[in-house]
């Protein structure tokens, strides 16, 4: 052909790392990533291995040892209660707070998880289907996310709650159905702009079906919009839990959500602000994480960048 | 036998509130096994919508309208979307204008290459890696099987050309069509390109319709001439009639406009067409040139112009006869 002859080998071609190896090395290369999936593997093995952590039963009471503060009490201000028997304190009734810090971790990252999951389905499907075939479809999403945004989150949640009892279960399907907003206006965003990049014509001029343009050609390049918003949407509904437990309307005592401690210890503030204080953190550490995260899959896999 | 591709009446309207906008008006054209057919003319003048028309691939809103649109005998107006998915790429396939976009940013060249094999022949991935390679090799890329695990950013403009028009032909379609596969490459590049094509196109015996607004791809490669000019057809013919006796009078202009080294002196203006290309909405009237053409007179105005055939495949759309045509086409390269 009317390529001069170079014999293959002397091409001038680079060797052509692995994917995995360029994808790893990209990984590695992220601080923020690491530090993210860092924080979040050490929640995530909280949560998993809660019952063998844990020092102390979560929900059992001991009176006589009420409001003991933090360790590092015994090393500030020489408390003689505070000691390494309850490293993070019991609260007003007693209870062992590092065990009920631990066991909210399971709380938290169940309900941000389900959630993220079920309004990323919802709100990706109509968000992908209102961009990729316009028209009434594109409209009818349209009213469907306006309609969802002229509603209030917390007096819908006050409604369901009433309705239903604060569950885990009732939270979870409650954020999941009500939080899928940004997905549908992100999603369909961005579809528009893919589905009339010339490599879908090229597709479609290939044979392809719209299911497979829509499942091949398009998700894999809005995966990133998709991470990034996931992320955001699984930080929001660990924090609306938090709220929504904090205004009591959701899950219920005795269950150690970060959120309901948090509540539980607001007539103790001014006093022991431990008590707000340790499970505020834990709640702002495990947000930073997972948005750490998402800042970092979205730099490592833009598909533009992936060399 | 009937030819490859049979065109007879082709429209595309887009319905608007203003009057309907009508780019491709009443185009009719064949083309028959190992032949190449160029659809020439200037911007606008509904080349690559003809295209997308016979392919299926206008927006949804744009009408397609022809009284026989025929590949291969088969009729292709009334087919449903998965009859017409199941014809392109595997009867018919497309090379776009633009190599830089037209591959998808998440895969490598080899997944898309193979898929566009699976899709049509449900092979095992063996068997379409293979196959991709053979094409690869086949529009000249060295080490191919290293290629296929290259992502599109890591290729040139013309490499990614080249992938695409392996993608093209990997299920071996009996027509293909290529809208300005070159416009986008640099010269050199570009001349490799129009080689490649052509030395495939007769290789493998395939029909081709290439379009272009350039008469020096159209001199190199095809067998058939067809100018366009709003939205119409104004002439037809083999290349060597339409290049050596130009008939009608845009074709004429056109021609004079292409600088000829030796004879068009230094500092000398090139040849232009003054005006500009009439808005294509509702009905124009008579001949669509005549607010450019030198010879325009009152005849030109009321009636639709048809296509005189001299012979058959040559034709032109004018009042003027042939004879006085051919005579003002000498005068004018004279």
């Amino acid at each position: 052909m009317a390529d001069p002859g170079f014999p293959p080998d002397t091409l001038g071609l680079v060797p052509m790392p692995s994917r995995r190896a360029v994808l790893s090395r990209r990984v590695f290369s992220h601080v923020g990533l690491l530090i993210g999936a860092g924080l979040i593997a050490v929640i995530v093995i909280m949560a998993i291995f809660a019952p063998v952590l844990a020092p102390y039963d979560p929900y059992a009471q001991d009176l006589s040892n009420r409001r003991i503060p933090p360790v590092w009490h015994a090393w500030i201000n020489d408390h003689h209660k505070a000691s390494w028997a309850h490293p993070f304190g019991t609260d007003r009734i007693g209870r062992d707070y590092l065990s009920r810090i631990i066991y909210g971790a399971r709380i938290s990252l169940l309900i941000g998880t389900l959630a993220m999951l079920i309004s990323g389905t919802l709100g990706t499907a109509l968000g992908v289907a209102a961009g990729y075939f316009g028209g009434r479809i594109d409209m009818f999403v349209n009213f469907l996310v306006t309609t969802r945004l002229s509603l209030p989150l917390i007096l819908v949640c006050l409604v369901i709650v009433t309705l239903f009892g604060g569950s885990i279960t009732t939270i979870i399907l409650a954020l999941g159905f009500l939080i899928w907003d940004r997905f549908a206006i992100v999603m369909r965003s961005v579809t528009l702009q893919i589905r009339n990049l010339d490599y879908v014509t090229v597709a479609r001029a290939n044979g392809c079906s719209s299911a497979y343009i829509i499942f091949r050609e398009i998700l894999p390049n809005v995966a990133n919009a998709l991470i990034v918003v996931a992320t955001i949407e699984m930080a929001v509904a660990i924090l609306l839990e938090a709220v929504l437990s904090f205004l009591g309307l959701g899950v219920k005592p005795p269950l150690p959500s970060w959120g309901l401690m948090i509540a539980e210890a607001k007539t103790d503030m001014f006093f022991d602000a431990w008590l707000i204080g340790i499970p505020g953190i834990a709640l702002f550490v495990l947000i930073l994480a997972i948005n750490l995260v998402g800042d970092g899959l979205r730099d490592v896999t833009a598909p533009e960048r992936r060399a | 036998m009937t030819a490859l591709l049979e065109v007879d009446g082709l429209s595309v309207t887009f319905p608007a509130t203003a009057g309907d906008f009508r780019p491709v008006r009443d185009v009719s054209f064949s083309v028959d096994r190992g032949e190449t057919l160029c659809i020439v003319g200037e911007s606008g003048c509904g080349k690559s919508l003809t295209a997308l028309a016979l392919m299926g691939l206008l927006p949804k809103w744009a009408r397609r309208d022809a009284r026989r649109l025929e590949l291969q005998g088969r009729d292709l107006v009334g087919l449903t979307e998965r009859q017409l998915a199941d014809i392109r790429g595997r009867r018919m396939s497309m090379v776009f204008q633009e190599p830089m976009t037209s591959l998808n940013p998440a895969y490598t060249v080899g997944e898309q290459l193979s898929e566009t094999y699976r899709r049509h022949y449900l092979s095992r991935r063996g068997v379409a890696r293979d196959r991709a390679i053979y094409l690869l090799e086949t529009v000249g890329i060295t080490a191919a099987a290293s290629r296929l695990r290259q992502y599109p950013h890591q290729l040139s403009g013309g490499l990614r050309q080249r992938v695409m028009i392996a993608m093209a032909l990997i299920c071996e379609p009996n027509l293909i069509i290529a809208d300005e596969p070159t416009t986008a490459l640099d010269v050199t590049i570009q001349a490799q390109i129009l080689h490649l094509l052509s030395a495939l196109q007769k290789r493998f015996g395939m029909g081709m319709v290439l379009i272009t607004h350039d008469l020096g791809i159209v001199a190199r490669v095809a067998t058939r001439v067809a100018v366009m000019y709003a939205g119409q057809i104004v002439e037809t013919g083999t290349v060597d009639e339409v290049f050596a006796n130009p008939l009608h009078p845009y074709t004429q202009a056109l021609l004079r406009c292409i600088p000829v080294p030796g004879r068009v002196k230094r500092g000398e203006h090139l040849g232009s067409i003054p005006g500009a290309v009439p808005t294509l909405m509702g009905d124009l009237g008579g001949c669509h040139f005549r607010n450019r053409c030198a010879y325009a007179h009152a005849a030109c105005a009321p009636d639709p112009i048809l296509m005189n055939e001299v012979t058959p495949g040559r034709g032109y759309r004018c009042v003027v006869p042939a004879a006085i045509c051919a005579a003002r086409g000498h005068g004018a390269a004279a």
